[in-house]
């Protein structure tokens, strides 16, 4: 059960990875980044955040990823995007459905709608940058929110 | 790890949760024809049911790599939100 855990947490860590500042800063160039490998880590050492650290690298801007081939990662993270954004449509839409007709089961759809895809999004990108929020608390949350937006819309469902 | 523990079986119960709601709007459709009800199923079997599959199932069978199972998870996100989203058209 453990090891499924693991393989969720492998692939929200292409997420944390991608969408992290780090993606896009620059870093000293190290054995893996320049070896033909694209296995190379995305971690930069901290040091090298520092402003004083960044203004004394001279490397143009890298991007090293992890986790599947280059391909791969850039169509996942366009493709969580444009899930990102149909989602934050789709809750819209049933927002304005539910001002439109006042009719109570929209809003539920729309609540429950926005629990079950733009919520979870939100926390995968917000979270994903934070590092202070440990991914297991993270998948915990995005979990939790998509079974409570399941159970409103099971309710609107259910009562008409 | 407890916290594992837990996400794990709510995952779990976040996928029978969707099937049943997605059964309960499929019936919906049916019943009423509705559309929208038919849109509804699909997209909560596609946001909520196939993730799990792939992630529990398809993962480990085809040893995906973490980037392949998040672009087959998110497809599926966008093909599920896209259906719901194309009854709000007519």
């Amino acid at each position: 059960m453990t090891g499924y855990t693991g393989v969720t947490a492998g692939a929200l860590e292409v997420l944390r990875g991608a969408f992290g500042f780090r993606f896009f800063a620059p870093f000293e160039p190290t054995a893996a980044t320049l070896g033909p490998s694209l296995e190379a880590a995305v971690s930069v050492p901290t040091t090298s955040l520092s402003p004083s650290a960044l203004l004394s690298v001279p490397v143009p801007i890298q991007v090293t990823v992890e986790g599947g081939s280059t391909p791969v990662v850039v169509a996942a993270i366009l493709s969580f995007f444009v899930a990102t954004v149909l989602a934050v449509l789709v809750t819209y839409r049933f927002v304005e459905g539910y001002r439109r007709t006042k009719a109570r089961p929209i809003l539920l759809l729309a609540i429950g709608m926005f629990l079950l895809a733009p919520a979870p999004m939100f926390v995968r990108l917000l979270a994903g940058n934070v590092a202070s929020v440990p991914l297991s608390a993270q998948l915990l949350l995005t979990t939790l929110s998509e079974l409570c937006g399941l159970l409103v819309i099971l309710y609107a469902v259910y009562t008409t | 790890m407890p916290l594992a523990s837990i996400t794990a079986v709510a995952s779990a119960l976040t996928a029978v949760l969707g099937l049943f709601v997605a059964h309960l709007a499929y019936r919906g459709y049916r019943r009423h024809e509705s559309r929208t009800m038919r849109a509804l199923a699909i997209g909560i079997v596609s946001i909520a049911v196939v993730p799990y599959l792939i992630l529990y199932l398809f993962d480990p069978i085809l040893d995906l790599s973490d980037a392949a199972s998040l672009l087959a998870i998110t497809l599926s996100h966008t093909i599920g939100l896209a259906v719901i989203y194309r009854t709000f058209d007519r």
